[in-house]
């Protein structure tokens, strides 16, 4: 027993691990494994998880670390003017309240603009929940988030789409992940993680803005699907043929080594 | 906590986990539960890729699951030895098959290894290993498991198949053969990975028909698996590619905006073609 794994280690590496929107299942599960004695170690983890890696809650709300407050530990929504807090144990909303920044935040001219185009950017191309959010930093730099999430449950898959992009003067820098989580009679999961860059045609606004971050979702969305031709069409079908050669069943019993014989025949030629 | 509850919360758990990381997940799960018999049940229940020996006596790799393992040595179906060869211990033998089942396991690996070759083109790993279910140790009752494993040259995709079935005596002429079969596919592409598993069960009655026990056995045994494993090739290809593929397209990201301006489009065209 010379190298135990922590607990903390443990927990964390499972929470990591769990699809978008079910996190709360996947909480009630460790704490069920753990006796109900590391509750709030479990609820450390998954709120370290929810922060780093970005969340939806309540279907509208982006929780993450770059919309934390440092001073209360509150999410901040720069859009809306709100201030408030998630409930880990059944995903909602809660403690709501108008957020007055004192005119310590510098939201840029076009800001107004920019929301109302990731809006319909939003109408245009994520049918299922979504939800977005811009946070000012300094000296003029942005981060902009955006989330599509569909949960079916009732049909055993849940799947998001996350974009997280940086805006500095007129560079777009990006990160876009995919991930997929299908589980009737089985657990199958698509993971899709891309970096992507685009320069702003024409000065910072929301139409520049929206277009640049339109062309590398296009982008990525295309290359989703070439590579899933890709590995249906080579990886998949070189690991398992769908029928012999010969084009149709085994036939089995005695007369099976009659295969071998054609085969060595096949092989030593 | 009971067991049962823990257990369940276990197998929960997996189920929602990323499959990719399944053998590290169950080994974290086993280390925080601290049960002995709660571990072994988990290591015995859920699938994880399997994983391979070679046999000294043959040179042939042969695949390691549960049932051919013994502390921590495997029986190579080939030379029906441990690898490595597990201490003596006369009050504990490591478990052998009796000497008809242990005949069958021979020729079922020798008929599934040119299963495998007919579908793997080949390549990749089979292996077959039986067990008696009751005392008597006849061919009418018995218990195995078939496994095959492959991965592809370029390394992007890994295949691994679980078939754990039980042969139940019927009274004369027929026996009842149910299988449970397991796929775990693991696809990997430049960013994209599509991984996981897939379970499906099967059974059959079965008629002996003319030929002898043995052989007949090998023949229903050898379409059941052949059937099952044909369907969940077909249930795969469903789910990782048709599946995923309409959630990314329909329910996450689409081009809702380019499919309302085909709409137009197709609308105008009609439009134009009835004032033709």
């Amino acid at each position: 027993m010379s190298s135990v794994k922590k607990l903390d280690k443990i927990v964390a590496d499972l929470v990591s691990s769990a699809p978008p929107g079910e996190l709360a299942g996947v909480a009630e599960n460790l704490n069920i494994i753990l006796d109900g004695e590391q509750t709030s170690l479990v609820n450390h983890e998954l709120e370290a998880h929810i922060n780093e890696s970005i969340a939806i809650y309540s279907d509208s709300y982006i929780v993450s670390k770059y919309n934390r407050d440092p001073s209360t530990s509150k999410y901040i929504d720069h859009v809306n003017k709100k201030l408030f807090n998630i409930d880990l144990a059944t995903g909602k909303v809660i403690d709501v309240e108008s957020y007055n920044d004192g005119g310590s935040v510098s939201y840029p001219s076009y800001f107004a603009g920019l929301v109302s185009k990731l809006e319909q950017y939003g109408e245009d191309h994520f049918p299922s929940s979504y939800a977005f959010t811009v946070i000012p930093g300094d000296n003029g730099q942005l981060d902009i988030i955006i989330v599509g999430q569909r949960l079916n449950n009732e049909n055993f898959y849940t799947g998001q789409w996350k974009a997280h992009y940086k805006l500095s003067e007129s560079q777009l820098v990006g990160d876009i992940k995919l991930d997929i989580h299908y589980y009737e009679d089985g657990n199958v999961r698509l993971n899709f993680d891309e970096r992507a860059e685009e320069s702003l045609a024409g000065p910072a606004s929301g139409s520049s803005i929206v277009n640049a971050i339109n062309k590398v979702e296009s982008n990525a969305t295309i290359k989703i699907m070439d590579q899933f031709n890709d590995l249906n069409q080579r990886s998949f079908k070189n690991l398992r043929r769908l029928l012999p050669v010969t084009r149709s069943k085994i036939n089995w019993g005695k007369a099976i080594g009659n295969y071998r014989l054609g085969s060595d025949v096949v092989n030593s030629k | 906590m009971s067991y049962d509850k823990k257990f369940d919360a276990s197998l929960d758990l997996l189920r929602r986990l990323n499959p990719q990381k399944v053998s590290a997940h169950l080994n974290d799960i086993c280390t925080i539960v601290n049960d002995e018999e709660l571990t072994q049940d988990l290591l015995s229940s859920v699938d994880v890729p399997l994983e391979s020996r070679t046999c000294p006596d043959t040179g042939k790799e042969f695949l390691c699951c549960d049932y051919n393992r013994d502390g921590d040595s495997y029986r190579s179906p080939w030379s029906n030895k441990y690898v490595p060869a597990p201490s003596v211990n006369e009050d504990d033998p490591p478990p052998f098959p009796s000497d008809s089942l242990r005949q069958l396991e021979t020729k079922a690996n020798e008929s599934f290894d040119i299963y495998r070759d007919l579908y793997y083109e080949g390549s990749g790993i089979s292996s077959v290993y039986l067990w008696d279910t009751e005392d008597e140790e006849t061919l009418d009752s018995f218990a195995g498991v078939v496994l095959l494993k492959k991965q592809t040259d370029d390394k992007s995709g890994s295949w691994d198949s679980i078939h754990v079935f039980e042969v139940i005596a019927e009274g004369s002429g027929s026996a009842l053969y149910k299988v449970t079969s397991s796929v775990i596919l693991d696809l990997s592409k430049t960013n994209l990975n599509l991984s996981g598993s897939l379970t499906r069960q099967l059974e059959q009655s079965s008629a002996f028909g003319s030929v002898n026990l043995e052989t007949s056995h090998l023949v229903n045994l050898g379409t059941l698996i052949e059937k099952s494993e044909y369907n969940l090739r077909n249930l795969l290809q469903d789910v990782y590619f048709d599946k995923l593929k309409d959630i990314v397209m329909k329910d996450l990201r689409s081009d809702v905006s380019s499919q309302r301006e085909d709409d137009e489009r197709q609308s105008e065209v009609i439009k134009s073609l009835k004032e033709l």
